[in-house]
C-alpha cells in the first residue's frame, strides 16, 4: 500500500469506516511514515477549522422580507380569485361580452327573417312608386306621389282638385307641355318617360284595392294635417302637401305589404289561378314559387289575364270612357282612358267590387276644362 | 459515529419539533412559517453563503428558498425532517442561482480562476459575523488573523467542484448525518461517503497550496 492509497483512505480511516485489516496497515504505515502521519494531521486540523468557521448572521430584514413576500403571494392568490369576481376583471367583460353575443344574434335573427319569408313564398321588392319618385328625385323636379289613400279619399281630392287649378299629369310626355285643353295623357306611357308633375292636391293618387283600418284612420290624420298648414300656405306651395303625402304613401306602404301578403294567402287557399306572385307594382308583393306551377295553369293565367283586361275595358266603355289605349310596359299591361269626372268614382268603387288582385289603378289629373280625368290601370302581365 | 448518527436521525425523525409549525404552515399559517424562518434562516444563510461565498447573492438566494419552501410546503409529508426537506430547497435554489451567474457573469467560484480580492462579496459576509463569535478577549491582530484564515478557506471551498463542495458543506460544516445527506443529494450512501472523502482531500490540497500551514 502507497502512500496515496494510504492518504485516499485516510477520511474512512478517521471515521472509523474500514475493516480492522485496513485500520492495521494504515496504522503501521503511519507509524513509519512522518508524511502520511502529517496528512492525517491536516485532515484532523481541517476538519476542526470547518467545525469552528464564524457563521454569518443573517440580517435583521431578511426575515420581514421572506415573510412580507409571502404574505403577498398568498394575498396574490386570493386576489386571484378576487379579481375573477372583480367588476373590473370579470363581470364588466362578462356583461360586454353578453351584450355582444346578444346584439349579434338579435341582428342575425332579424336578418333572418327576410329568408323565412322567402321561404314562405313571400318576396319584397321596392314599390314602383317609390321608384319613380327616387327617378323624379334624381331629375330634382317636384314629384307627387300616389298616396295610399282609399277612393272615398281620392275622390274627396279629385273634387277639390277639380275645383282648383288643374295641373300637368305625371304623364305627360318630357316635349313641351301640351297645350291645356288637350288630354295630358299620350298612348306611349313609359316609366322612363314620366315626367314629375307639377304639384296639386290629389292630382295622382295610387289605389289600392285594401286597406287596412288602420291606414285609413292615419290618412285621415295626415290629412287633416296638411288642410290645417294649407290653410295658412294655401295651394301656393304644395310642395309640403306634397312631401306629407309622400309620407303618407311611405308609411302606408307596409300595410300595403300584409294586404297584399293575406290577399294572396287567400288565393292559394281558395285554389285561385292568380300567379302567386301577382302584388300590384305598388306593393311589389310576388311569390317566387310560381316558377313551380306547370305550364298549364301558366296557360289558364294568361287566359284569366286576357280575359280581366277586355272586362276592364268593357267596364270603361260602359262608364263612357274615352281613348281606351292598352300598352305594355315590362310586366304589366296598361290600360289608359279619359273618363268624365263625374263617373270615375262610381267606376273606382265598381272596379274595386271586383276583387281583382294584381291590379293597380292610378287616377291621372283632372280636366276642369273639359271634365274629364284621365285613368291608367296597371294588370301584371306576368306572374 | 456513524451509526449513532444514525440512531440520532431516526429519533430526530420521530420528534421533528417543526411538524406542528409545517402543519399550521400547511393551512396557510404565515406566522407560523415566520417561526420556522427565524429558526432556520441562519442556518440556510451559512449553507448558501459557503456555496457562493457571496453574502448578498445568499440573502437573495435563503429569500427565495424560503418563498419556495412556502409554495410546495403542502407537498411536505413529513417523510424526512423539515430541516432536511428546506436543505435540499436552499441546495437547489443555490446551485441554480450559480448557473445563472455563471452564465450572466463569471464573477463567482471557477476552477483555475482567481476567486476574488478581499473586496468582494464573501468579506461582507464576514462583515455580518456574529458578535458573540468574535470574541472581545481575542485581540485585535488574533481577530484579524482568524479573517484572513478564514476568508481563506471560504475561497479554497469555492475552488472546489460544486458536488464536492456542497457535500462537504453539509457534512463538515453544517455537520449533517449521512442519511440526511442522502435524502438531500438524493445520491446512494456510498457515493456520499466517497465523494465527501475524496472532497476533504481535494480540500486539505487546496488549503496547503494556498495558506500554507493552517492550524
Amino acid at each position: 500500500m502507497t502512500c496515496r492509497d494510504i492518504e485516499q483512505n485516510l477520511p474512512a480511516y478517521l471515521e472509523d469506516l474500514l475493516p480492522e485489516e485496513e485500520k492495521d496497515l494504515i496504522r503501521e504505515h503511519l507509524a513509519s511514515c512522518r508524511k502520511c502521519g502529517k496528512a492525517l494531521e491536516d485532515l484532523q486540523r481541517m476538519e476542526l477549522l470547518l467545525q469552528n468557521l464564524e457563521e454569518v448572521t443573517p440580517p435583521p430584514w431578511l426575515k420581514q422580507k421572506i415573510l412580507a413576500q409571502v404574505k403577498e403571494g398568498v394575498h396574490a392568490e386570493k386576489g386571484f380569485f378576487k379579481k375573477l369576481f372583480n367588476p373590473v376583471y370579470f363581470k364588466i367583460p362578462l356583461q360586454t361580452v353578453a351584450l355582444l353575443v346578444i346584439t349579434v344574434l338579435a341582428f342575425y335573427l332579424y336578418r333572418g327573417e327576410g329568408p323565412e319569408l322567402k321561404k314562405e313564398g313571400v318576396d319584397i321588392v321596392p314599390p314602383a312608386a317609390i321608384l319613380q319618385q327616387q327617378q323624379s328625385s334624381e331629375k330634382r323636379e317636384p314629384f307627387r306621389m300616389a298616396p295610399a289613400q282609399s277612393a272615398s279619399t281620392q275622390m274627396e281630392s279629385l273634387e277639390k282638385s277639380d275645383k282648383s287649378v288643374a295641373a300637368p299629369s305625371r304623364y305627360t310626355r318630357r316635349e313641351p307641355a301640351p297645350p291645356p285643353q288637350k288630354s295630358p295623357l299620350r298612348e306611349e306611357i313609359r316609366p322612363e318617360s314620366v315626367q314629375p308633375a307639377q304639384p296639386a292636391d290629389g292630382a295622382v293618387v295610387a289605389l289600392k284595392k285594401e286597406f287596412p283600418p288602420e291606414a285609413e284612420e292615419w290618412e285621415k290624420r295626415e290629412k287633416r294635417k296638411e288642410k290645417r298648414l294649407a290653410g295658412d300656405q294655401d295651394s301656393a306651395k304644395p310642395g309640403l302637401q306634397e312631401h306629407k303625402i309622400d309620407e303618407a304613401q311611405l308609411k302606408a306602404q307596409p300595410h300595403e305589404f300584409s294586404v297584399a301578403s293575406r290577399s294572396m294567402e287567400r288565393d292559394v287557399e281558395g285554389g285561385a289561378t292568380f300567379p302567386l306572385r301577382q302584388s300590384a307594382p305598388s306593393t311589389g308583393i310576388g311569390n317566387r314559387d310560381s316558377k313551380a306551377e306547370s305550364a298549364a295553369t301558366e296557360t289558364a293565367q294568361v287566359r284569366d289575364r286576357h280575359k280581366k283586361v277586355e272586362e276592364i275595358r268593357i267596364l270603361l266603355r260602359q262608364y263612357d270612357a274615352q281613348k281606351i289605349e292598352s300598352s305594355v310596359s315590362g310586366e304589366k299591361e296598361i290600360l289608359t282612358a279619359i273618363l268624365p269626372s263625374r263617373q270615375v268614382k262610381t267606376f273606382l268603387q265598381k272596379l274595386e267590387a271586383r276583387d281583382d288582385t294584381g291590379t293597380s289603378v292610378s287616377v291621372g289629373t283632372a280636366d276642369a276644362k273639359q271634365g274629364t280625368v284621365e285613368i291608367r290601370i296597371e294588370i301584371l302581365r306576368k306572374p | 459515529m456513524e451509526r449513532s448518527g444514525l440512531a440520532e436521525n431516526k429519533i430526530a425523525t420521530v420528534e421533528d419539533n417543526d411538524l406542528k409549525w409545517v402543519l399550521l404552515c400547511q393551512k396557510g399559517d404565515v406566522e407560523a412559517f415566520g417561526i420556522l424562518v427565524e429558526r432556520y434562516q441562519k442556518k440556510m444563510l451559512n449553507v448558501a453563503y459557503r456555496m457562493t461565498g457571496d453574502y448578498e447573492e445568499s440573502c437573495e438566494v435563503v429569500q427565495d428558498a424560503f418563498l419556495a419552501a412556502f409554495r410546495t410546503i403542502k407537498k411536505f409529508r413529513g417523510e424526512a425532517r423539515f430541516s432536511t426537506w428546506l436543505y435540499g430547497i436552499v441546495i437547489n435554489s443555490t446551485k441554480n442561482r450559480l448557473k445563472q451567474l455563471k452564465r450572466d457573469k463569471s464573477r463567482f467560484w471557477h476552477a483555475g480562476d482567481n476567486p476574488g480580492d478581499p473586496g468582494d462579496g464573501a468579506i461582507d459576509g464576514f462583515d455580518c459575523l456574529a458578535a458573540s463569535g468574535s470574541g472581545q478577549q481575542e485581540s485585535l491582530l488574533e481577530h484579524l488573523e482568524k479573517k484572513e484564515l478564514e476568508a481563506g478557506v471560504q475561497k479554497c471551498i469555492g475552488l472546489l467542484e460544486s458536488d464536492h463542495r456542497e457535500i462537504l458543506i453539509l457534512r463538515d460544516i453544517q455537520g449533517l448525518s449521512y442519511d440526511e445527506i442522502v435524502t438531500i443529494l438524493k445520491i446512494p450512501p456510498g457515493t456520499v461517503r466517497s465523494r465527501l472523502f475524496r472532497a476533504r482531500i481535494a480540500l486539505k490540497d487546496l488549503l496547503l497550496a494556498r495558506i500554507g500551514e493552517f492550524s
